[in-house]
């Protein structure tokens, strides 16, 4: 199935050779694959209760009420209390709870003090709580899923209109190119952080309504390189062979021409993912992201800004978290550039 | 001389035109038993500088853009004919000396002073009222408000004389003192007529005013500053009520946006006063060497006033607001303790109805529904929604999950809101979050396209509650109306005209405890929290009477409103000290000044010490 050319072999190998980029690129996955499963590390749900002989996984699924294990209450169980009652009791029920066991919108109040509260390792509040009581650490990692997640569906969206439309004016040319360039620098001049301050002020962007804003104004971009790609590619042999052998124009951009112009898209994705980040953060930041309760990366900056010297562990973590991923996907970014550059032996600074 | 025969000209015409003749059994009727709320240590003086977080759009306080920084601050300076005591509630004379009351109940017969000045020293006179309503209903001024309020709420400003008016309203109405209590407009500095252009040429010219200050042109910063500065020969300077008061020469608004730089600039004493509501700044950011030192005092004050209605306003007619039920289990699932006791820190109170802080009027029987899962739960099974869904909100047998949105325009709100939502969710409930701009908010709410919507109403200073904007029938779904709650219900809207109408006190008082009744019960609107006080600091060579500020005031650094402002004054003296001793690093005590003297509360709270007590020991 997966055939690779000597060629991209050749520059896998060279990926693999810029150990900067290569080990970032390791620790990138890893934070991917941890997102995924974060429930599994970060929630108020336990991991596995056994209560009276009966085992429960109450992570994912069915919320489970508090009287299905004997307190009462109706709503969903605080797990943490539960252990607790298991501990003392001493019995056979126990409970095994997640490595922070707080969910991302939990708010954490205690008796005669106020938040934020600073981090500790006895109350599980390990980078501490924001201004509601809410756990840091946890709307860190979830922030950076809905972050990351966002980014990725801004790239892949934008990427299709974009690449779609730059092949086809590249393959086309004449008037269609000259018409849809005009049409693009137009498009490209509307300010969208302007339009998506209006929009959000009428009404609350949810999450795919923001992303739509995005792609509305951020396919442009890319059409320049593909249409230039486009246009190179097309003057070769290959698509000469293509086009005699009767390939209709659909097929000779997307089955001929566009695997040949990969090494351009490539280049770009890690770039994209992180100005998606950056974009999303900087939305929430000004507050027209994502309404509250999400959580996000802006809002802590903001809250880390507004209590920069009462709290400084707000700030502290988020800018951390900002600098070590935006730097990871940056050097991802730089070998992929330097292991697809057709010139080996240039330096990009 | 010309000029001022065609106006006696035009107003002997205007008078006969009316046939207007004072009627001859008038009992004219003044208020001197004012209780004095200045104090005689006080002395004429410098430069009070205060922050105000944008530049004006313009001067005026009628038309476009009008709704400015320094609104507030013109009005105050512009004074009418009489105000209210903000202790006592009685009138004050301000530019009437006496009044007296026709027997048809909506007319008003004015004394005016004689004495009163405009600012460019011209008198004040009858012919500057009757152009009260040539002015207000112009189409010229751009206001669609002030034509609609002064075409409707005011029939006929009638003068007698240069100093006798009578001013009538369309029908009867109790503290009718209140509403004909108009404030003139200089007829001569508009020379007779408002212009077709109006909006642009008096964008930036500074009206002749009545009050203890006037907006200096000279030192007008555009984009910077606007310093307003005393009269000398003020007409009213003598009369006991302001004697001692209004002392500062000059009162500087600078413009500082962020409340991040207001604080810097306080403690390098650019600024002189700094709100200090929010606990952080109270609480943490003071415990720095300008306060330890005795630089800069604290002053926690506690006023009484009445409260606008804050809180979760449910419209009915949105369909899953519908069922009264679903609103009481949403109100008995809202948990502002909680809220009061964490982000709060106990320093507010609940508000128990929409009515806090009218006295007699408000209805003290009345107590907000509590936060207990268990009624909340039993009323949502009761209004149907019998299924949990897997994220543990209920839905109903249709699948119609118990989630509604919560509109809101203010982004500080959101540290309390969330707590509520995660508090609602365990009866079930899921409410979203919906922030908006509060242009758009207002819109939306306006158009009672909102579900729900959490923001305050209503308040007024002086007199009684009022209830026919926000719960008469006659408002519910219209566009541009404050029934929030779109309620419509004949009998209360019966009993809200009946107090409309009412002129006996005894009779309005027991109609709006059962209004008052009939709104709890209806459960529209869940009460969020009062803050029956203040609280800043202020570099320590401020001064103030014994008794800093009135029942009403919300600062005591107030500096012109004519019934409460302007008790402050600088001590010379004092400041040099302050400045030297902070050169030499010499301290004075700390100063805490808690004033409790027109403190109410609850007397089940009164056993637990307030706060700050507590937190000084």
């Amino acid at each position: 199935m997966l055939r690779l050319t000597p060629l991209t072999r050749k520059r896998l190998n060279r990926f693999r050779s810029l150990k900067r980029g290569y080990y970032s690129f390791i620790g990138f996955v890893v934070l991917l694959v941890l997102a995924i499963f974060l429930e599994l590390f970060m929630s108020n749900r336990a991991l596995f209760v056994q209560y009276n002989d009966q085992w429960f996984f109450p992570t994912y699924g069915q919320l489970i009420q508090g009287k299905d294990f004997g307190l009462d209450y109706a709503y969903e169980t605080n797990y943490r209390d539960l252990q607790q009652k298991f501990q003392k009791e001493g019995g056979d029920n126990f409970v095994i709870m997640p490595i922070v066991p707080y969910g991302p919108n939990e708010v954490d109040l205690r008796e005669g003090r106020y938040p934020p509260y600073p981090p500790s390792i006895t109350e599980k509040h390990y980078l501490g709580t924001d201004t509601s009581g809410r756990d840091i650490l946890a709307r860190l990692a979830y922030g950076f899923r809905i972050a990351i997640g966002f980014a990725m569906g801004l790239m892949v969206v934008t990427y299709f209109f974009g690449i779609s439309l730059g092949c086809v004016m590249g393959y086309f040319g004449g008037w269609f190119d000259l018409i849809f360039q005009r049409i693009i620098e137009i498009w490209s001049n509307i300010p969208n952080l302007y339009v998506i301050i209006i929009v959000a002020s009428i009404m609350v962007p949810n999450f795919a309504m923001l992303l739509g804003i995005m792609v509305f104004f951020g396919w442009t971009s890319m059409t320049w390189y593909m249409r230039t790609a486009t246009f190179k590619e097309k003057a070769k042999e290959y698509v000469m062979a293509a086009k005699a052998l009767g390939c209709s124009p659909a097929r000779v951009i997307f089955r001929h021409i566009l695997p040949n112009t990969l090494a351009i898209i490539v280049t770009f994705i890690p770039f994209s993912i992180s100005s998606g980040i950056v974009a999303l953060s900087s939305l929430d930041f000004l507050g027209f992201g994502l309404p509250p309760p999400t959580p996000s990366w802006g809002e802590l900056l903001q809250q880390g800004i507004k209590n920069l010297s009462e709290a400084e562990w707000i700030i502290t973590s988020v800018v951390t978290a900002m600098v070590v991923v935006l730097s990871m996907i940056t050097f991802i970014g730089e070998a992929v550039r330097e292991a697809f550059d057709p010139k080996m032996y240039t330096y990009y600074e | 001389m010309l000029k001022s025969r065609w106006c006696l000209l035009l107003f002997l015409a205007t008078s006969l035109a009316q046939g207007a003749k004072l009627p001859k059994d008038l009992k004219w009727e003044t208020n001197q038993d004012l209780p004095i709320i200045a104090s005689d240590k006080a002395v004429k003086g410098g430069t009070f500088y205060r922050e105000m977080s944008t530049y004006p759009l313009t001067f005026r306080y009628v038309g476009p853009d009008s709704n400015t920084v320094l609104y507030m601050a013109i009005l105050a300076n512009k004074w009418g004919l009489v105000e209210f005591h903000p202790n006592t509630k009685k009138p004050i004379p301000l530019l009437a000396t006496h009044w007296a009351f026709d027997k048809n109940g909506r007319t008003v017969y004015y004394k005016l002073d004689p004495k009163a000045r405009w600012s460019d020293g011209e008198a004040i006179t009858s012919e500057d009222f009757t152009f009260i309503l040539e002015f207000y209903r112009s189409k010229n001024i751009n206001a669609p408000w002030y034509n609609t309020y002064y075409t409707e709420q005011l029939e006929s400003i009638v003068a007698y004389d240069d100093h006798t008016i009578a001013v009538t309203l369309p029908k009867a109405k109790p503290d009718i003192l209140y509403h004909t209590g108009v404030s003139p407009i200089p007829r001569h500095f508009y020379g007779g007529k408002i212009a077709s252009d109006f909006t642009m040429k008096y964008n930036w010219k500074v009206e002749p005013n009545s009050g203890p200050y006037i907006i200096d042109k000279k030192k007008v910063k555009r984009g910077k500053s606007v310093t307003w500065v005393r009269k000398k020969n003020w007409w009213a300077k003598d009369r006991p009520y302001f004697k001692n008061r209004f002392n500062v020469d000059r009162v500087v608004y600078k413009v500082v946006r962020e409340q991040a730089v207001i604080w810097e600039r306080f403690k390098q004493h650019k600024l002189d006063a700094f709100d200090m509501t929010n606990p952080l700044y109270w609480h943490e950011r003071s415990k720095i060497d300008i306060f330890k030192k005795g630089y800069v005092h604290k002053l926690w004050f506690y006023n009484n006033r009445p409260q606008s209605c804050f809180g979760i306003w449910m419209n009915t007619q949105a369909p899953i607001f519908k069922d009264k039920k679903f609103r009481e289990a949403v109100s008995y699932a809202t948990n502002m303790d909680k809220v009061i006791k964490s982000i709060l820190r106990g320093e507010q109170e609940r508000m128990n109805s929409c009515t806090h802080g009218y006295g007699k009027y408000t209805n003290s029987a009345i107590v907000a529904r509590p936060f207990d899962l268990k009624k909340a739960t039993d009323l949502m099974i009761q209004a149907g929604y019998t299924e949990i869904d897997s994220d543990g909100i209920r839905k109903n047998k249709q699948g119609q999950r118990a989630e509604f949105k919560m509109l809101y325009a203010y982004d500080g709100h959101k540290d309390k809101l969330v707590v509520i939502v995660e508090e609602m969710k365990k009866a079930g409930i899921n409410m979203v979050l919906d922030l908006k701009d509060w242009s758009a908010m207002i819109k939306q709410k306006n158009s009672n396209k909102h579900q729900s919507v959490y923001s305050g109403f209503g308040a007024r200073e002086f007199g009684v509650p009022t209830f026919w904007g926000l719960f008469h029938g006659d408002n519910a779904n219209k566009p541009n109306t404050n029934n929030n709650a779109n309620i419509n219900e004949p009998q209360l809207s019966k009993d809200i005209d009946d107090y409309r109408n009412g002129t006996n006190e005894a009779d309005r008082i027991r109609l709006s405890h059962k209004i008052q009744q009939q709104i709890h019960d209806s459960a529209i609107f869940v009460p969020a929290f009062v803050r029956p006080w203040f609280r800043l600091a202020y570099w320590r060579w401020w001064k103030f009477p014994e008794v800093p500020a009135t029942k009403i005031s919300a600062s005591p650094f107030s500096t012109f409103d004519p019934a409460r402002g302007g008790l402050f004054w600088l001590d010379k003296a004092a400041k040099r000290e302050t400045l030297k001793a902070m050169d030499d690093d010499k301290t004075f005590p700390e100063v805490n000044i808690v004033n409790e003297v027109f403190r109410q509360t609850p007397k089940k709270k009164a056993e637990t010490k307030p706060p700050f007590i507590r937190s000084q020991m």
